[in-house]
Parts: C-alpha cells; sequence; structure tokens
C-alpha cells in the first residue's frame, strides 16, 4: 500500500484520536500537577445581607489593576496524588501498634488485619477502591452468564415474539442512569412498590439502604440490571452467525443441547464474549449514578464518585485530575490481561 | 437530532408556556439576544422560571435550567473563561464562595436606574463593600414540620426542645408511627447540614474568630452527633440515604409525625394531587437544644446573582431577573415561598420561617472556606450515625481533611 494512501485511511483518526483522547488527557496530566486558588486576603468589610449589616474581617479577593481576581498557581508535582492516596495516613496506619485486642489479650494475625483494613479503606481513595473493584469482580460474570441466557431465550423463541421481547430486554439500557437510580430509590425506599409487594409476599419489611451490605447489595442488583442488556444484544447478534452447518453437524453426531452450547456455540461467541468483558470492566470500574442515588459514599463508595466529590465540594479541578488520572491507571491494569490476549491473538492472526 | 439538553430546553419552553398562568402579569422588555438563567429544583424556583420565559418574544430568546444540581453547575459554570449562564439562583452558602472568588459581577448600576421601577427594596440587596452584588427576594430555613391530629392524639406538645422532642417520640411511635421522625441524612451535604443546625443551636463555633483555623472538634460537636443518633433511632433505617425529596414525601405519605425539613417544602404538604396530609402539617422553629435557648436551625436567603466573565447584554439579563421577582409574580405566588418584598402576606406556610427569625436564630454560616469544612464534616457525621466510626475519631479526621482542603485553597497558610 503507497504511504500516501495508507495515510489518507490512518490519518483522519489519528487526528480525531489526538484531540479528543491525547491532549485532554494531557491538560489533565497538567492540571494534576499544581495547584491554583484565588488570593483572598482578611479585610475588615461591611455586608449587608437581608439578615442585617455586620462588619467583619473576612477573606476578599485581590484584584489586580484590570479589576480581575489575583490567581495565585503553585507548583504541586506530586502532592496532589499523595493527598488522594492518603500516603500520610497510610503510613500512620502502617506504624500503629495492633499488637493487642479490645479484650487486652494479644490479637491474632486476622484481626491484626483486620484493624489495618480498616484504618486502609477509612482512607477515602482505597475505601472507594475496595467497592470499585468488588462491584466489577461481582457484576462481570453475572451479566455474563445472565446476558448469554436471555440471548439463547429469545434465540429461540418464535419469530413473532422476538421485537417485543429485544424491546423488553433492551429497556434498563436505554433508560438514562441517573433517571435510572432515582427511579429505583423511589422503588427501594420505605413503603415504596417493591418494598410493599415483598411485604406482601412475607418477606417483611425490608430496608434496602439501612447498611453497607444491603446499599452495596442493592448497588450491585442495579448494576446488574443495567449492563446485562447490552451483554444480551451483543450476544444475540452473534448468535444469528453461528454457521448452521456446524449446528447441523453436531446434532447428527450425536450432541445434546448442552454439548451443542458447550462446544460449538461458546467458542464461536468467543472474540465476543472477550469484548463485552472488555466493556464491562471498563464501565464497572466507572461506577457513578447508583452511588450517588442510594448511598452518597456511604458504605459503598466509587472512585468516580470520589472524583466528582472532589470536583463538587472542594471546587479543586487539579486534585480531581489526579484522582480521575489515578483511576484511568487502575482500569489499565485491570485491563492488561485481556490486552496481552488480544494482542496473542492479533499475531496469531496475521502470523 | 436533538441532543437531551435541547430537548429539556424545548419541553421547558413548551411546558412553560402552557403552563403559564393568566394571572402572571404580561413581561414587556423591549431588549433583544439570549438570556440564560440557572436555578435550583423547588417549587417557587419553577414559578420564577415561568415569569421569566414570559419574558421571551422575537427578539429575546429566555432559557431556564430548573436542576437540584444547580449549586454544582453554577460554581463551574461561574468559573469558566464566559459563563454559560448569564443569572443564577443561589443560596447564601453558594453566593459568599463565588464572592470570594471574584467570580459575581457588581449590578450597582443597574440597581440605581431600575430601583424605582421594580419597587426593590434596600433589604433585597445584597452588598458588599459599596457594591450590590445579588438582590436577594427570599428567606428560607429548616425547621420543625408536625403532624397536629397525631401530636393531639398522642397527648405531646409540639416541642420547642430537643429533649421533649426525643421524649415525644416513643409516644408517637406507640400512637402507630412506626418510624416517626424524619429528617434529610444523606451522607454528604444534607447530613452536614442537619449537623450544622444543632451544632449552631448550641451555639457551637466552626472557625476560631477572624481566622479559617477550625474550632469544631469539641464537646459541643460532640453532643450534637449524639442528638442526631438518638434521632437516628426514631427514623426509617434508611435514613442516611434520604434526601429533602425523599423527607417530603414521607410527610406527604403521612409516615412521619415530626421532622425538620425546608420551608420551601410547606406548601407541597398541603398539595392535594400529592399530599395525603393536606390541612394536617404544622410549622414551627427548630426545637433548641436547650430549655429557653435559640432555634437549632440557620436562617438562609436565596437571591440572584450575574457572573463577571459573561457575554451578551447585562442588562436584558438583569430584566429578566428583576420580572422573575418582581411584586406582580410574588403576588401570584405568595404562598409559595417567604418573600422578603414588604408586601409579603404571611400565611400558615411561612410560621416556621418567622418564629425562626423572630428567635433570632444563627445565620447560617457565611464564611467562604465553610463549605469545605461542611463537606468534611457531612463524611464524619455519616460515618458516626452509620456506627463506622466513634464521634472523636470522626471529628479529628474531619478537622485534618478541612485543614488539607483550606491549605489547597489558599485560606490557611
Amino acid at each position: 500500500m503507497p504511504f500516501r494512501t495508507f495515510l489518507g485511511f490512518v490519518l483522519p483518526s489519528a487526528v480525531a484520536m489526538l484531540m479528543l483522547i491525547a491532549l485532554p488527557l494531557a491538560g489533565v496530566v497538567y492540571l494534576s500537577l499544581w495547584n491554583s486558588y484565588t488570593k483572598t486576603n482578611f479585610v475588615e468589610t461591611t455586608v449587608r445581607t437581608p439578615v442585617g449589616t455586620r462588619v467583619e474581617r473576612r477573606p476578599v479577593a485581590e484584584l489586580d489593576a484590570a479589576g480581575n481576581p489575583v490567581i495565585v498557581r503553585e507548583w504541586y508535582g506530586s502532592r496532589n496524588f499523595e493527598t488522594v492516596l492518603g500516603t500520610a495516613n497510610l503510613a500512620e496506619a502502617w506504624e500503629r501498634d495492633r499488637t493487642v485486642a479490645a479484650g487486652g489479650q494479644p490479637a491474632s494475625a486476622w484481626q491484626r488485619f483486620r484493624a489495618l483494613f480498616r484504618d486502609v479503606t477509612n482512607v477515602k481513595f482505597w475505601g472507594a477502591l475496595e467497592f470499585t473493584l468488588l462491584y466489577t469482580a461481582v457484576t462481570t460474570p453475572i451479566i455474563l452468564a445472565l446476558g448469554f441466557l436471555i440471548a439463547l431465550g429469545v434465540n429461540s423463541v418464535v419469530r413473532e415474539l422476538k421485537g417485543v421481547l429485544i424491546f423488553a430486554s433492551l429497556l434498563p439500557f436505554i433508560v438514562t442512569p441517573v433517571v435510572g437510580s432515582l427511579s429505583i430509590k423511589w422503588l427501594f425506599l420505605d413503603n415504596a412498590i417493591i418494598t410493599v409487594w415483598l411485604e406482601q409476599l412475607g418477606f417483611g419489611k425490608i430496608y434496602f439502604m439501612q447498611n453497607a451490605f444491603t446499599t452495596r447489595l442493592l448497588i450491585i442488583l442495579v448494576g446488574i440490571w443495567k449492563a446485562t442488556p447490552f451483554v444480551f444484544i451483543v450476544l444475540y447478534a452473534g448468535l444469528q452467525t453461528v454457521p448452521s452447518e456446524t449446528r447441523e453437524a453436531a446434532i447428527i453426531d450425536g450432541a445434546n443441547r448442552w454439548q451443542t452450547i458447550r462446544y460449538v456455540i461458546i467458542p464461536h461467541l468467543m472474540p465476543l464474549f472477550v469484548f463485552v468483558t472488555l466493556i464491562h470492566l471498563m464501565d464497572a470500574y466507572r461506577v457513578f449514578e447508583p452511588i450517588l442515588v442510594f448511598s452518597g459514599g456511604q458504605g459503598a463508595d466509587s472512585l468516580q464518585h470520589l472524583t466528582y466529590k472532589i470536583l463538587s465540594d472542594e471546587q479543586n479541578f487539579h486534585k480531581a485530575s489526579a484522582a480521575a488520572l489515578l483511576m484511568v491507571l487502575g482500569i489499565l491494569v485491570l485491563l492488561i490481561p485481556l490486552i496481552i490476549k488480544t494482542y496473542k491473538d492479533q499475531r496469531r492472526a496475521f502470523a | 437530532m436533538f441532543n437531551r439538553r435541547t430537548f429539556g430546553l424545548f419541553g421547558t419552553i413548551a411546558l412553560g408556556a402552557l403552563l403559564a398562568s393568566p394571572a402572571m402579569a404580561k413581561c414587556t422588555i423591549t431588549r433583544t439576544g439570549t438570556v440564560d438563567v440557572i436555578g435550583n429544583a423547588f417549587p417557587v424556583i419553577d414559578h420564577i422560571a415561568k415569569a421569566m420565559q414570559a419574558c421571551a418574544n422575537s427578539g429575546l430568546t429566555v432559557n431556564v435550567k430548573v436542576t437540584d444540581k444547580a449549586r454544582v453547575e453554577t460554581e463551574q459554570a461561574f468559573a469558566a473563561g464566559t459563563s454559560p449562564f448569564e443569572v443564577a439562583h443561589v443560596s447564601n452558602g453558594v453566593l459568599v464562595n463565588l464572592l470570594a472568588k471574584g467570580q459575581l459581577q457588581p449590578m450597582t448600576d443597574l440597581v440605581n436606574k431600575y430601583k424605582a421601577q421594580y419597587k426593590l427594596e434596600d433589604r433585597m440587596l445584597v452588598t458588599v463593600g459599596n457594591e450590590v452584588y445579588g438582590i436577594a427576594f427570599m428567606a428560607n430555613a429548616q425547621h420543625l414540620f408536625y403532624r397536629k391530629d397525631a401530636l393531639e392524639k398522642a397527648g405531646v406538645q409540639p416541642p420547642k426542645t430537643y429533649p421533649e422532642l426525643l421524649a415525644a417520640l416513643p409516644k408517637l411511635k406507640a400512637a402507630g408511627f412506626e418510624t416517626p421522625f424524619t429528617a434529610a441524612y444523606k451522607t454528604g451535604w444534607d447530613i452536614a447540614t442537619e449537623f450544622t443546625n444543632i451544632y449552631l443551636g448550641d451555639g457551637g463555633e466552626f472557625f476560631a474568630p477572624g481566622t479559617a483555623m477550625p474550632a469544631f472538634n469539641n464537646a459541643k460537636a460532640v453532643a450534637a452527633l449524639d442528638t442526631m443518633n438518638k434521632l437516628k433511632g426514631f427514623m426509617s433505617p434508611n435514613a442516611l440515604a434520604l434526601a429533602t425529596a425523599d423527607v417530603t414525601t414521607a410527610f406527604q405519605q403521612g409516615q412521619a409525625a415530626m421532622g425538620i425539613l425546608w420551608a420551601s417544602r410547606a406548601a407541597a404538604m398541603d398539595d392535594d394531587k400529592v399530599s395525603k396530609v393536606v390541612n394536617q402539617i404544622e410549622f414551627a422553629a427548630a426545637p433548641a437544644v436547650t430549655a429557653g435557648g435559640k432555634p437549632s436551625n440557620a436562617i438562609w436567603w436565596d437571591a440572584f446573582v450575574m457572573p463577571k466573565q459573561m457575554d451578551g447584554d447585562r442588562e436584558a439579563a438583569f430584566l429578566v431577573m428583576m420580572e422573575g421577582i418582581s411584586e406582580d409574580t410574588m403576588k401570584s405566588g405568595m404562598t409559595l415561598t417567604n418573600w422578603l418584598r414588604s408586601g409579603f402576606q404571611p400565611n400558615r406556610h411561612s410560621k416556621g420561617v418567622a418564629e425562626t427569625i423572630n428567635a433570632n436564630a444563627a445565620m447560617w454560616p457565611d464564611e467562604p472556606y465553610f463549605s469545605l469544612a461542611h463537606a468534611a464534616l457531612g463524611k464524619a457525621a455519616s460515618d458516626v450515625l452509620a456506627g463506622t466510626k466513634p464521634a472523636a475519631q470522626a471529628l479529628a479526621d474531619a478537622e485534618r481533611e478541612y485543614i488539607q482542603t483550606a491549605k489547597e485553597r489558599g485560606f490557611i497558610k
């Protein structure tokens, strides 16, 4: 292929990737290395509000000659990263003496580990990482299995029903995440439809947001509800491409339904399983809306929510950038095995 | 294809046109251009949004975005090179932050020009030094909501103090309320606000005077957390997930007998389309911490502001704002909030705020670094109530977190 033709194919996407991925990423890296704030001085100020007039010493923004606020920029280097990771707290947690348990007797190794784990997850970043990983690890296999089962089921019903079933299965996928989480919160709160229904079925009053366990369970259930349709639709599309010759050959050879699935369909769909796993790992790692709506971070926090909190509560986009980068780093680590596998497959295909 | 935002805007405008009540006076602004407004989602803001949208004509486009994420969006927008919004509705808590960052536009000249035409009153003007930075239009407070019928049936007087309230709750529980108390204890902003109310009611200080150094790690803070823990025992077990909207629903559905809620939700109690307790809820100042003390809540006020960095016609923006909070808008929505204009006729919904102001309740802390302390305390209070940390450790952690963030923002050297 002439180089010019090659460029003609590659250049547009290379430019798009540079503009939309590389430049923003570089911007985030740059921001994370700095700190900035509006310079204020404590000045005696008269403030008049509807509640009354007060004269007090309070911080007032310093203005430059043009009347604009003076912004202080400081080189922070790795300091934002250290703050987010809580390195100082981690060092303290590591050095804390845990040899004596609450009752006075020597602490067992398990007790010491648990105390250390509690202190480490008390640092917001590590607490958020703990649940983010748990969420990713629990939801991934379940949505793969559920999505595959639904795909097989829909694939085997009569043609007339397929359209309706596909639409119904895709519904959770279409609902905007925040709307989905909010409406689900209203389903699971006190005396909401589902809680009343469960009570009538004899399960008693269930409070889904009462502690870490129930909150985590609810967030994971919502995640499964939300992500399964994606797996379903990809695998369902894949099922349409299973060659009928192979399937018929398997039946002639005496394979039962399970053996056909195990030895014909699953191997055929393997690349798609890898694909949806990759996408879901990235999605699950960014879990955000259910955390925002259900827990606000208590009992279950996520790295994405932590970044949002830094941005919204502290208005500190430097530290938020550092948190976002640490998160991206985590996704890369999670994806390494799958990337290596894809790379090997590709090399084999072209060898 | 419409993206979601355009679609939402069209939807809001269409809805505004449909719902514009005939009582709404005609807006006659002759200026042209586009005015984008952002506001927090609660009933009176919807009403104001309609008044503002009535100003739209062939030459003037008015977009009003009403969202419960207005605080976050406004702070981001005003920090941008050019703000996408020319007018924003903010609470006093947000206004002081924007002011300390030098992001608010003085509107003194416009106020002087239009003061007479729009009957602006002095107490509506938020003034720092000699410049007007905001036009306040309503007072707000979180105060006591209680079911008159339920209290009478249980033989309980409306509580004046938290000990009285805590003594009344078991009786209400015995009278059939499984979760008699409710308040917005959602982790983060909501629970921090409840903590602030009770701590202020006890005379608590957040900072060493004249500096940004924290002073909230003390016995009064521990006591406030202890009171909250006791109250939580009478709340839904979902307490730490309850936001303002959920508390409103709990009252409307008749699940709660007493609680602390925003005054701006009082009118919604008597909305027979969504409420089962029309005319049964009464309003009072929040209970005091000790007998004879100040109510444990703070006075808030809401204002409209303009960003320093904006394009477009600032006069058009100011006039749309004026129409939104005009005397006519107040008259057609008299019961929706506690208007600051002197023509406001108090009604049963404004009793809680009136009692709060008359009792000289504390003002909501207006130091620009308070939001940082508030954020740290939101985590601490939630950890204590969830039982994952003792109060002393949680407060120490919050103090450490606050000092770190206040240093990053240049308030502590």
